[in-house]
């Protein structure tokens, strides 16, 4: 009781202030047509009447308005900027009865070269920051610069976060404040993409050069995404915005990208594609070795933005696919080919001046084809994921402290599974469940301190005929220059990933029938934002989940399996709890940028049916985890770093060798029995890598070029991936990850 | 003038400094050795291991009793016996049955009582330290292949029938509808399938010297001279009544015999749980990562497999291609 009463008196402290406040309306024009322009950023910074620094924003819509509310009184600057225009500037005095209406004239500057560089988050993304623990958000201008082997990579880069963890080297998988990689919702443009890898996890399909930004909700996340257990990663493509036709051309030792955008009139339209370049050398390389495959993958991006009277309609494409062949002798082959398509209709439009609409049409298909024979013997696995969505969200503006976002979402997934062995289709599986979620998500603004954000996703499934009601809330408080937040909120799964742990390639996703419950969990989490200046930002976080009905692949199941029936392919009702403090330290501007993270965190699971009933560390639990980036810029030159310290990974280890005959024969195996010690009670060695890059910016033939030179572990620590006890010598093998990797890389802009 | 030579010296200067001691980690590398203790766990050696599978329609089989032993170093079954010991089988409601010790650690009876389907063995073990072991077996009802076909490539269509020791007895490997081309066609076991949990294959070669009959250029000379003779499949369900034998399970030529198990709870559990037979369809198995898992022993006092199983079996020879 008293607990309670405690809670509820920290929501009254918390949402108690100041209940007068300004607010800035304003409209964007084009200075030399006249014709509104969407979507510019608005800021607002300066110091209010108390001394204090005060800073928000918010971005236009298609229709050129944008909306600054709650504004305490002082002096500020309001800044207007997007690509493609001068930016705009003006100093405001402002007091709680202020109510400015103005526009913004914006005069057009040719894009010069960084055309395509984004540098400022998005002013929405700033706004959740306000209200939501446990973001973060990594803008274009530093996916691009984060060293990485090869093609910068924005999934790479979240690795660098802390409560962010890779699987290994070779693994693009997330995995978020002690959840597995399925766990984390993975979106572009609003669309799920499952399985976001090239080259079995080496590299995400996304490419830097077509992405603005991402955000990721490392828990506790709000109304509008569901689906997962533990954390979401929001990638937003390229905007195209350029007048006229821009691009980026880059040639790494890995692959070649091309990016082009520009304009036919006021509509937009942008074209991506890369592909890698392997092959020739691995052809050479088969002369002497013929294991060694043929390799490739390619991925194409693709927009179409139609900026009309009534709004804007967007048509959003990618498609990206892998391939490997080995011949490896007569009867003997290995062809895997897998890739994911995804399509958005966007159309976005005001609906007066405090509504604002959006309807989707989307589609999204992973799929997975593995045609292997060895030795005469063929295994054939083809798995497909189609999930096609119907939504339509809107934000509304409802009155001066409320500002509500609804949605509607339809799914309807096509999930197909067809394995055979030796001429025989075992298992050929094909759900077609549907879903039907509706979301409600006010954000409650008392005044101009306290922020109060409650949402409620309804889902409806009728795989199982489940219902599920999934409450998110969210708090916040500024004191002085230092934000409070609290948020809590309840998340159910019903999609489960069939995956390898140490790397990404042949994924499975079946949907958790009626044969098991879907995992849940609980997710709380409460921090500190110190915006110590525009410069330097500190932060806290404590977080604690509790997670219910969790599933892992019961790989204990006969191999001629004939169904996907959940029950029968997981072992099903585990528990387990994540928990942990975060600190996060980052400087935001100035010539040298970056971040430092820590991260104490302890990850534990408990399923019946193994480690005989008893809790045990996953083997991405994580005791300290340390990670640093930096950049530093002076004149042409870009000078990039990155390190990660992080506990090693749980192993369950060896304890003792037997000898049993082989049943199947009855006679001596060739070798002894390894009996495993109690499930993940030892520990990998310690984990670090440090990367670098140099890049240095120049003109050739009158082009804007760059050159980048970086090297992936630049001290050569072979860490250690995994340990592997051999059955027939009393050997235990420790296999290493990646070693000492540079790469080249030459862009040029136009 | 001189100050901005100075810097630029200063600065190549850290430089030169700097890429010397990146070649210099470079090329010793980040050293990740560790003591090769540090990678396994606190140690369980010394503990008792049974072996013993009872065959519904045969005697009684050997018991062996061994202790497990470090797992960083060479096992040898025979150094690790256990002597001395009272090894007592007992049948639910009927006999009971005492071993008598015929070498370290084996364990024999001379009895004519046949395994019978459908019954509960007992085992008891007590060591002269005076330890105790016990464990428990329903056996399986029997299994009858009724076919062994070989089949086209289509899976369908019957190529032609195998005979069957019953018919032949050891003649079976010179039947000519025993002689199988490697690889042409799909060997195959039809049965009516006993109520079990699963099934297991055995494929048995029983030449020591015939020639390899795989084309496995990819594989190092090492690898290929390592191809074993004799394998055991991980565990099967059989839901339709049939097992289809894969070439990749023959590497030699010579004569072989090809085993179906069906298996009692016991040595289903042990089987399907035991890393070394390389997990389910859909998880790579081995001794590493999450596949790497004690297994599901059903003894007390011990670890190993008290278990039975029904047998049926045919002969075959297998030609060059």
């Amino acid at each position: 009781m008293i607990r309670k009463w405690v809670g509820w008196l920290a929501c009254l402290v918390l949402l108690w202030t100041p209940a007068r406040a300004a607010d800035i309306s304003g409209t964007v024009y084009n200075a030399e047509t006249g014709d509104r322009v969407p979507f510019a950023a608005a800021q607002l910074s300066g110091t209010d009447s108390t001394g204090q620094p005060f800073e928000t924003g918010a971005q236009a819509d298609d229709s050129g308005h944008f909306r600054l509310e709650f504004l305490p009184s002082g002096r500020f600057e309001l800044a207007v900027t997007i690509v493609g225009y001068d930016d705009y500037r003006d100093s405001l005095w402002l007091n709680t009865e202020s109510s400015l209406d103005i526009e913004v004239e914006l005069v057009p500057r040719p894009l010069e070269g960084e055309a395509l560089v984004v540098e400022a988050v998005r002013p929405e993304v700033e706004q959740e920051k306000v209200v939501q623990p446990a973001i973060i958000s990594l803008s274009a201008e530093t996916l691009r610069e984060i060293p990485s082997v090869g093609e910068p990579d924005p999934i790479r880069s979240v690795q660098l976060l802390p409560g962010v963890q890779a699987a290994s080297d070779g693994s693009s998988g997330l995995y978020v404040r002690g959840g597995g990689p399925d766990q984390t919702l993975v979106l572009l443009d609003n669309v799920t993409v499952y399985t976001p890898t090239h080259a079995f996890g080496f590299f995400s399909i996304f490419s830097a050069d077509v992405i603005e930004g991402l955000t990721l909700y490392k828990g506790a996340y709000p109304a509008a995404y569901g689906g997962r257990l533990g954390a979401v990663l929001d990638v937003r493509s390229l905007e195209p915005r350029a007048d006229k036709v821009t691009g980026v051309v880059g040639i790494s030792t890995i692959a070649s990208r091309v990016t082009l955008q520009g304009s036919l009139g006021r509509h937009h339209w942008l074209l991506s594609g890369r592909r890698t370049y392997l092959d020739p050398l691995l052809s050479i390389l088969r002369k002497s070795d013929p294991a060694i495959p043929s390799y490739y993958f390619y991925d194409f991006n693709g927009k179409f933005v139609y900026r009309h009277d009534n709004g804007t309609t967007t048509l959003g494409l990618y498609r990206g696919r892998d391939d490997l062949r080995s011949d490896l002798d007569t009867g003997s082959f290995i062809d895997i080919n897998w890739g994911n398509t995804v399509g958005a209709l966007t159309h976005r439009r005001a609906l007066g001046a405090r509504v604002t609409a959006e309807a989707m049409l989307a589609g999204t298909l992973y799929e997975s084809l593995t045609d292997v024979s060895i030795f005469f013997t063929p295994f054939a696995f083809e798995n497909r994921l189609l999930e096609l969505t119907a939504q339509g969200r809107l934000w509304w503006q409802a009155g001066a402290k409320h500002r509500l976002q609804l949605g509607l979402e339809y799914s309807n997934y096509d999930f197909q599974y067809v394995q055979s062995f030796n001429n025989d289709v075992g298992v050929d599986y094909r759900s077609r469940p549907k879903e039907v979620a509706l979301y409600v998500d006010d954000q409650w603004t008392p005044g101009i301190l306290a922020t109060l954000r409650a949402g409620m996703r309804l889902r409806y499934l009728t795989d199982g005929d489940r219902v599920f009601a999934e409450p998110r809330v969210s708090l916040s408080r500024s004191v002085g220059t230092v934000r409070l937040k609290l948020a809590g909120g309840v998340y159910n799964q019903y999609l489960q990933l069939i995956s390898t742990e140490g790397f990404s390639a042949g994924d499975v996703y079946v949907p958790v029938d009626e044969s098991a419950d879907p995992g849940r969990s609980w997710q709380s989490v409460i921090g500190a934002d110190w915006n110590v200046n525009s410069t330097y930002r500190l932060s806290a976080e404590v977080y604690y989940t509790r997670l219910e009905n969790l599933l892992t692949l019961d790989n204990r199941s006969p191999v001629d399996e004939v169904t996907l029936r959940a029950a029968d392919v997981f072992l099903t009702g585990g528990r387990g709890y994540a928990t942990g403090l975060e600190l996060f330290a980052e400087k935001r501007a100035g010539s040298l940028r970056g971040w430092i993270g820590y991260t104490l965190g302890t990850t534990r699971r408990t399923f019946d049916e193994l480690n005989d009933g008893a809790e045990f560390s996953p083997k991405y639990d994580r005791r300290h985890d340390i990670n640093f980036v930096a950049s530093y810029r002076t004149g042409p030159w870009s000078l990039n770093a990155s390190f990660i310290y992080a506990t090693g990974q749980a192993f369950t280890p060896a304890t003792a060798r037997f000898d049993l005959l082989d049943t199947g024969t009855g006679q001596d195996s060739d070798g002894s029995l390894v009996l495993a010690a109690p499930r993940n009670t030892a520990r990998l060695l310690p984990y670090h890598r440090l990367d670098v890059g140099v890049a240095r910016r120049f003109r050739l033939f009158g082009l804007h070029a760059r050159w980048i030179v970086q090297v992936s572990n630049f001290y050569n620590r072979r860490n250690e991936w995994f340990v592997q006890y051999d059955a027939e010598s009393a050997e235990a093998e420790v296999v290493k990850q990646l070693p000492l990797i540079p790469s080249l890389g030459l862009e040029f802009t136009f | 003038m001189d100050t901005r030579l100075g810097h630029t010296q200063a600065r190549r200067a850290t430089l030169s400094l700097l890429v010397a001691l990146w070649i210099v980690a470079g090329v010793n590398s980040c050293s990740t050795d560790r003591d090769p203790s540090s990678l396994f766990g606190p140690l369980e050696t010394g503990r008792l291991v049974v072996d013993g599978l009872l065959v519904v329609g045969a005697h009684l089989p050997e018991i062996r009793l061994t202790r497990t032993g470090a797992p960083d170093r060479d096992y040898n079954a025979t150094a690790h016996g256990v002597s001395g010991a009272q090894v007592v089988v007992r049948q639910t409601g009927g006999a009971t049955y005492t071993y008598a010790e015929s070498m370290p650690g084996r364990y024999r009876i001379i009895s004519t009582h046949i395994v019978g389907s459908g019954r509960e063995y007992t085992l008891e073990v007590i060591t002269a330290q005076g330890e105790r072991l016990t464990a428990s077996t329903t056996t399986p009802p029997p299994l009858f292949v009724t076919e062994w076909v070989l089949l086209e490539n289509d899976g369908t269509t019957v190529r032609q029938t195998l005979r069957r020791f019953a018919e032949l007895g050891d003649m079976v490997f010179q039947a000519p509808e025993n002689q199988l081309r490697y690889p042409q066609g799909l060997l195959e076991a039809r049965f009516n399938r006993p109520d079990v949990l699963g099934f297991q294959l055995g494929l048995r070669g029983l030449d020591k010297n015939s020639p390899l009959v795989v084309p496995a250029d990819f594989l190092s000379p090492e690898d290929r001279a390592s191809l074993p003779r004799s394998v055991s499949s991980p565990i099967f369900e059989a839901e339709d009544g049939k097992a289809r034998l894969p070439w990749f399970a023959v590497y030699y030529a010579g004569r072989h015999v090809y085993r179906v198990l069906a298996l009692d709870l016991n040595t289903f559990d042990l089987i399907r749980s035991l890393p070394e037979q390389g997990g389910s369809a859909i998880a790579f198995g081995g001794n590493a990562g999450g596949d790497f898992q004690r297994p599901i022993f059903h003894i007390e006092g011990g670890i190993g497999l008290f278990g039975s199983a029904a047998i049926d079996s045919v002969g075959f020879n297998v030609l060059q291609p």
